[in-house]
């Protein structure tokens, strides 16, 4: 079946607007720290030196990847919905120190057992920050952004209070958990990166989350309760329950992503050791819910962007954060395209209208 | 006595920075365009006032540039807002992101910092003493000695009080908000009143960063923000955008920030009492949803 032309062409100028945002945003931060005073050079040889320059550095970025595909998913499901979930720091954390304390305190069961269980454990984890929000939104219809937003904070506070005094490593310096038991460990992929077994965990949540969407009632009824609530009511979706169900599966995807970072990488729950990825996974949202794919594009991109960044810092001394600078430019910059797109093709338009007259 | 005072006067400090941002915030949102971008206008006014008041170690020239680079913010929010038609959430929180970032660059680039800036040669906001208020030693211990923007702040509830209601201004800014095709129709730019909230309103949330870092706390810290732009979008979202609600909701989160403070860690693991502010903003927000509610449903 082909597609009439018209759809084509709008999904060519789409994609092609997509693109030139993205180009676009990387030249303007280019730019500017061009202008203040580095050469280009180093920073382009930096950047790509740290991303993809050997196969350990290549496997920590995909491992960045996978983290930021989790937490993209955690705010789009919602989002696409028609309900804000900020909240994924928390729920993050939330979810990794159940995993840890999973990890520490089950013993004697085989590996498979024991990662499932505190894989489960953290995206309890989430799922239950999460739900705290999404009850308060659908009950008392309180403002989401809001009370996600104060969710990370009481999570990082409770947390915080847990790894400093009854959960707190013997003997440890730092607010952290002890280390979970070797039976709940992920395999690394290559030895010593950060990129574990986990990717095939996120392999299978981004498969599950692609066929809710494409092929369940559930990705329909949120797509038409994200576009139009009325309607959807009007359609006989049960506005609220589904609602509470996309925060409670983004939830948890956001606790999977803690309890990759436990399971795989740190062995441990660290006081901030999601780094405020959730952040990144809300600008995601904000431009690709629509399409798990387009998703998975935009995390790649962005964990590239990421792992550049530790070039430039190592390397340049430039703060990690300018990757949230160079992020959200992109975000603007596509969330107005099609905005800016017809003015200039009006622009366009207009000019060939001129050169017929002459 | 002695500590009530301090604790009272602590109330009265942390107060201010919500009640400033949240004013702001309040001439947003009675245009009907809510202000997601408070966190983000706070964090650049404080850092860029403070780097003015070490550089040219002029509190004047720290509290000028720190609010003007709130106001660019809140211009380029503006026109994505109003003229690109972009979704004021979506921009408020990408510039809030945005805004975490250049302060990080910023301070790693120049200053060689991670998470903190301090300088010797800061030049604080000067603390305002009246001598007419000597005479009562209570009134003086309560009321005198507070740092410039502090008085300032509650100065701000009666004119933004007069501006709403008073003038014909903010007639038709409430106007924008409550019934923005009548005021299409009598041939206002609704565009044209809702730039000028987003500016009014960046003007607020600067002096509201300003003070936290050339005020309250002689420093910049990235996280020195920490959610306060959200917790007074909170406090505009509770009051419907009315000064005094707003004022009465921000004294309760002042008391509340500084009561967090002031429970002794030997007691309690701070994070508890720090988690106070928070935990009354989810309970105010669902208190005011509730009110709204009842409110709407005995209006049909």
């Amino acid at each position: 079946m082909k597609a009439p032309h018209i759809v084509r062409r709008k999904i060519v100028q789409h994609a092609l607007s997509f693109v030139s945002a993205i180009i676009l945003a990387l030249v303007i931060g280019l730019a500017m720290l061009a202008l203040d005073g580095f050469a280009l050079k180093d920073v382009i040889n930096s950047a790509f030196s740290s991303t993809f320059a050997s196969s350990f550095r290549f496997a920590n970025m995909v491992s960045r990847m996978i983290i930021i595909i989790l937490v993209a998913l955690a705010a789009a499901i919602p989002f696409k919905a028609g309900i804000w979930n900020i909240g994924g720091d928390g729920q993050l954390a939330v979810g990794g120190f159940l995993t840890a304390l999973a990890g520490f305190y089950i013993i004697g069961l085989p590996p498979v057992f024991h990662v499932s269980l505190a894989i489960l454990a953290g995206m309890f984890g989430g799922a239950l920050w999460a739900s705290i929000s999404a009850y308060i939104r659908l009950k008392f219809n309180a403002n989401e952004i809001v009370t996600t937003i104060m969710m990370n904070y009481l999570a990082v506070l409770l947390t915080g209070y847990l790894v400093n005094y009854p959960f707190r490593a013997p003997g440890s310096s730092n607010a952290e958990t002890s280390l979970i038991r070797e039976s709940a460990m992920l395999t690394r992929m290559l030895p010593l990166s950060n990129l574990s077994s986990g990717m095939y965990v996120v392999l299978a949540a981004f498969l599950i989350i692609c066929f809710i969407d494409w092929k369940t009632s559930w990705g329909y009824e949120w797509r038409v309760l994200g576009a139009n609530d009325e309607f959807a009511r009007y359609g006989g979706v049960k506005d609220k329950r589904m609602r509470f169900l996309s925060m409670i599966i983004g939830g948890a995807l956001a606790g999977l992503a803690g309890a990759i970072l436990v399971l795989g990488v740190n062995h441990k729950y660290m006081l901030g050791m999601g780094g405020g990825v959730g952040f990144t996974g809300v600008l995601i949202a904000l431009i690709a819910a629509n399409s798990p794919i387009l998703i998975l594009i935009v995390s790649m991109i962005f964990a590239i962007l990421q792992s550049g960044m530790i070039g430039l810092e190592s390397k340049l001394g430039v703060a990690t954060e300018y990757s949230s600078i160079l992020q959200s430019v992109i975000i603007l910059l596509v969330i107005t395209r099609s905005q800016a797109w017809s003015s200039i093709s009006n622009l366009l338009t207009r000019r060939s209208l001129h050169g017929k007259h002459d | 006595m002695e500590n009530t005072i301090e604790f009272l006067r602590a109330s009265i400090r942390l107060t201010t920075p919500l009640l400033m941002a949240a004013l702001g915030g309040a001439f947003m949102q009675v245009s009907g365009v809510p202000n997601v971008g408070m966190e983000g206008m706070m964090l650049i006014a404080a850092l860029v006032g403070y780097i003015f008041c070490f550089t040219t170690g002029s509190w004047v020239m720290g509290l000028f540039f720190g609010v003007a680079a709130a106001v660019i913010v809140g211009i380029i929010y503006a026109i994505f807002v109003l003229r690109l038609k972009a979704d004021i959430f979506a921009v408020g929180i990408t510039l809030n992101i945005m805004m975490g970032g250049i302060a990080a660059y910023i301070i790693r680039r120049y200053y060689d910092q991670i998470s903190i800036l301090l300088s010797q040669d800061a030049k604080l906001l000067p603390i305002l003493s009246f001598s007419f208020l000597d005479k009562s030693p209570i009134l003086n211990l309560l009321l005198n000695n507070y740092s410039l923007l502090i008085p300032i702040s509650f100065l701000l509830v009666a004119a933004t009080y007069i501006v709403f209601y008073k003038t014909p201004f903010g007639f038709w800014l409430r106007a924008a908000g409550s019934n923005p095709s009548a005021v299409s129709a009598s041939g206002k730019s609704i565009t044209g009143i809702r730039l000028s909230a987003f500016v009014i309103s960046a003007v607020f949330c600067g002096m509201a960063g300003v003070h936290l870092s050339m005020g309250y706390l002689g420093m910049f810290a990235l996280s020195l923000v920490a959610g306060r732009g959200f917790i007074a979008l909170a406090i505009v979202l509770f009051g419907s955008g009315n000064p005094i609600i707003v004022l009465i909701a921000s004294l309760i989160f002042g008391i509340a920030d500084a009561a967090s403070l002031r429970i002794p860690t030997e007691v309690i693991p701070p994070q508890f009492p720090l988690m106070l502010p928070y935990i009354i903003t989810i309970l105010a927000i669902i208190l005011m949803s509730r009110y709204a509610r009842s409110f709407t449903s005995s209006e049909q």
